[in-house]
């Protein structure tokens, strides 16, 4: 094993290889901060060639290795893997090309989710997949754990908007998949790359599709006297054949804390809000909002507001994208779920999670992505009582089984990492895990890449409850 | 026990069709009843399925935007029970005149000139059920609209011509039709022309369901909408192009390659491009002759081949492109760039480690 280490000293300089404690701490968790490891060594590679040897050398020693960005998956996914090493690709972050004509990028996998849309800006293009912490969050991650946000319905996940990869496969090969095209012409090995939560290799290139600023948006903000009627509503916009480009609800609680948070301006008095976003060509969008607008006066909303103003769009935004972290303010800690029923049945699971909150004693703060029926319970509990992870953790458990119960799945965009183990028996039986198992041997057949992560398997992580991410409590990231 | 007529299997249940690959030493699936076979498999040992009994809808929620098919279902039928709740299948599933399966449409990975508003394919295909080379019944995916649980194989498959296993049923995420459509070709003098307004449209505010350009310099263009807001749509898209759209007539479908049939004659097939590529691509063309269309958005070239593939597997392989024969006697072959070749058939091996479906990549 020592060889290991010397022929890791051989390719990273001291400054980019960490092996004591005290530098790397800060790789014991990720967003998921109920879960710590420690890993051996964490390197950071400057070049697509170290992230290659360093895998040729894991490969050779069989020693699983995560790789890393920020850091900010909820699901525990960048966890590091006892007696393995973290590539953190940080330092590989460049924009390599930007093309508008043909309106893709190609990028490191260390770059920032919203600076792709920053460089863009001038072109008149953006990225489209906006994760709640895309002001944090790394490319790298969203691709590996096919990351979603508010605009899903219309636009689709991060798995939508890639179309070619230069990947390091588990035993250092690197390979090229799909081009800069949207089409393929052969098999999607992109479309299996992505969501594959890193155990398939490392992508060191990544040619992500740009798509036209929408040229006008219209965005309303209505209230209503319970969570039902706002799950209604969204069941009338669907209905009225209307596609909008975002469609979320947020319960009290969760109003209450984004309130206190960021002053978005939502109404206390509601029992839930519904935030419908439209978006296109002026023209086309206006004419939508005549019938949108028709459709919500008969939903019985207590008020609904229109944005005026850029600015007042932007704020009902911070708002929402606001309510997880916000939440930090009612609770000493919170867990938060990411399962996904079919929109028909989002009435009945908040039905059955507010009674599972009421038979646990803990409460609960709702805010979903309504138009893909994509709930983020919030679970608030007190981690120094004795039971309380305990608690919480059951009652997450409990709201993920009754997702699949009614026909959805146990994650929309936070993906299985090691939270959700224990729950892929219930959605996928054993000849479907028995498919992946074969998938993943196949590209990687001694299971060093991102071990312990997506598929169930012998090891279990280790289990402590540490209160939210540093960058959370900051206010900079969010559970989303 | 499977029906069989004229050497054609035609499984009635999916553990009928578990049976037939497990006895079988090679199997090929066809959605339709014409020879699919790679070349490098042997007739006297082929097993021929057809699931042509497996044609349901399963289950269909317009609330829910999705719909669950089985894969012997002709698209023209699902077609038609969607659109009676006013929805489709945005990837415009092409060649409606061949009546194909939905088996067919996701084994030859196909998407039509309107994806070009919402996406191919691969972005609108949720969940599939698949039997793979060990006889294994396999579900993958999901039935709700956003699902990030386990390997996307439902991506994976579109385009695999059953190479990978034997696709039983699949969830599409679906949309609503727009209420009013308008469609109007731009007739640009030349080809440089017409390419340089499709570069600058597909960057462009305007949202168009169709943008296709053939190779006299013409564009072919649908929006969709509500009906009031369809006339000052056009006027602002005529203002920006500087032309008055035209109806398209037969003369442009003659100029172009028209995606409702399988051409008689020659290969039809389907190259990956980007909208600036194009003309490299139509100038390598221009010699041959042959048929070409440049459709969703830049990102797909339709090529109307007569000549031996190698000669086209040459042009691609030059301009780093790469095509799939969609139909004629060399269907599912790779021309040009094929550098997925290495990591596919290691996928291939996972599913089908016996060989007992076609391979892919040679």
């Amino acid at each position: 094993m020592s060889d290991f280490y010397s022929k890791l000293r051989s390719i990273f300089p001291p400054d980019r290889l960490y092996e004591d404690a005290a530098r790397v701490t800060p790789y014991v968790s990720d967003g998921l901060t109920v879960f710590r490891e420690e890993p051996k060594a964490v390197v950071m590679p400057i070049s697509n060639e170290e992230v290659a040897d360093t895998l040729k050398l894991c490969h050779e020693f069989e020693i699983p290795f995560v790789a890393r960005g920020s850091g900010t998956s909820l699901s525990g996914g960048s966890l590091p893997i006892r007696d393995g090493i973290v590539i953190s690709l940080n330092r590989l972050n460049q924009i390599l090309d930007l093309d508008p004509d043909n309106r893709t990028a190609r990028v490191q996998p260390g770059v920032i989710n919203s600076e792709i849309s920053a460089a863009a800006a001038d072109h008149g293009l953006y990225f489209a997949p906006d994760p709640s912490s895309q002001t944090v969050c790394t490319i790298g991650g969203n691709l590996a754990f096919n990351s979603g946000g508010a605009h899903c319905l219309k636009y689709g996940m991060t798995s939508n908007h890639i179309l070619g990869l230069t990947v390091a496969l588990p035993d250092g090969t690197v390979a090229e998949l799909g081009n800069d095209s949207l089409e393929n012409a052969g098999p999607d090995c992109v479309g299996l790359f992505v969501g594959s939560e890193g155990l398939l290799g490392i992508a060191l290139e990544i040619q992500v599709r740009l798509m036209p600023v929408p040229e006008s948006f219209q965005t309303i903000l209505a209230s209503y006297d319970s969570l039902e009627a706002a799950g209604d509503a969204v069941a009338a916009v669907v209905a009225s054949g209307i596609l909008p480009g975002a469609m979320e609800i947020m319960d009290r609680l969760a109003i209450e804390a984004a309130e206190a948070a960021v002053s978005a301006g939502y109404p206390e008095d509601a029992e839930a809000c519904l935030i419908v976003e439209l978006d296109g060509e002026t023209a086309a969008v206006d004419a939508d909002f005549q019938a949108l607008s028709t459709t919500m006066e008969q939903t019985g909303a207590k008020e609904v507001r229109v944005a005026q103003s850029t600015e007042e769009r932007l704020l009902i935004w911070k708002g929402r994208k606001s309510a997880f972290s916000a939440v930090g303010r009612l609770s000493p800690d919170y867990i938060v779920q990411d399962g996904v029923v079919p929109r028909s049945k989002l009435g009945q699971a908040l039905k059955d999670i507010s009674r599972f909150s009421s038979e646990a004693g803990l409460r609960v703060a709702n805010v979903f992505h309504a138009g893909d029926g994509n709930l983020h319970p919030l679970i608030l509990f007190d981690a120094t009582e004795a039971d309380g992870l305990e608690k919480a953790e059951a009652l997450a458990g409990r709201i993920l089984r009754l997702c699949l119960e009614l026909g959805g799945s146990i994650t929309g965009e936070h993906g299985v990492g090691v939270e959700k183990l224990e729950y892929m028996p219930d959605m996928f039986s054993p000849t479907d895990l028995d498919a992946f198992n074969r998938i993943r041997r196949a590209i990687d057949p001694k299971e060093i890449s991102n071990r312990g992560k997506m598929l169930p398997s012998k090891e279990a992580p280790a289990l402590s409850s540490q209160g939210p991410h540093p960058l959370e409590k900051a206010g900079v990231i969010s559970r989303m | 026990m499977a029906e069989q007529t004229q050497n054609m299997l035609k499984p009635s249940s999916i553990d009928e069709l578990q049976s037939i690959v497990r006895d079988a030493s090679k199997v090929i699936v066809q959605g339709r009843e014409e020879r699919l076979a790679s070349p490098s498999q042997k007739e006297i040992l082929l097993t021929r399925v057809s699931l042509s009994k497996l044609n349901r809808i399963l289950e269909y929620q317009p609330d829910e935007y999705t719909i669950t098919v089985e894969a012997g279902a002709k698209v023209n039928d699902v077609a038609d029970a969607l659109s009676e709740h006013g929805q489709y299948l945005p990837f415009n599933p092409p060649f409606a005149d061949e009546n194909l399966s939905i088996g067919s449409i996701i084994a030859r990975g196909l998407s039509g000139p309107a994806a070009c508003r919402y996406g191919i394919l691969r972005d609108f295909i949720l969940g599939v059920t698949l039997v793979d080379g060990l006889g294994e019944r396999i579900r993958t995916g999901g039935k709700v609209v956003k699902n990030a649980a386990g390997f996307d194989i439902p991506k994976l498959i579109c385009g695999t011509w059953g190479s990978l296993g034997t696709m039983t049923e699949a969830t599409f995420k679906v949309f609503p039709i727009a209420p009013e459509y308008r469609t109007l070709v731009f007739k640009f003098s030349t080809f440089e022309a017409g390419h340089s307004a499709y570069v600058a449209l597909g960057r462009s505010k305007f949202t168009l369901d169709v943008l296709d350009l053939n190779p006299d310099g013409h564009l072919f263009i649908k929006l969709g909408g509500q009906p009031g807001s369809m006339d000052n749509r056009v006027f602002t898209l005529e203002n920006e192009l500087g032309l008055s759209g035209e109806e398209p007539d037969e003369a442009f479908w003659d100029a172009t390659i028209a995606l409702c049939r399988f051409p008689e004659a020659g290969a039809l097939v389907k190259v990956a491009t980007s909208p600036k590529n194009i003309p490299a691509l139509d100038i390598a063309l221009r010699p041959k002759g042959q048929s070409r269309r440049y459709s969703i958005n830049g990102y797909v070239a339709w090529v109307h081949w007569h000549s031996p593939l190698d000669e086209l597997h040459n042009i691609l392989e030059n301009l780093g492109l790469t095509g799939q024969v969609v139909s004629g006697p060399e269907a599912s072959s790779i021309v040009g760039n094929q550098s997925q070749n290495a990591f596919f058939n290691k996928i291939k091996s996972a599913f089908d480690p016996e060989s007992k479906f076609p391979d892919l990549y040679s």
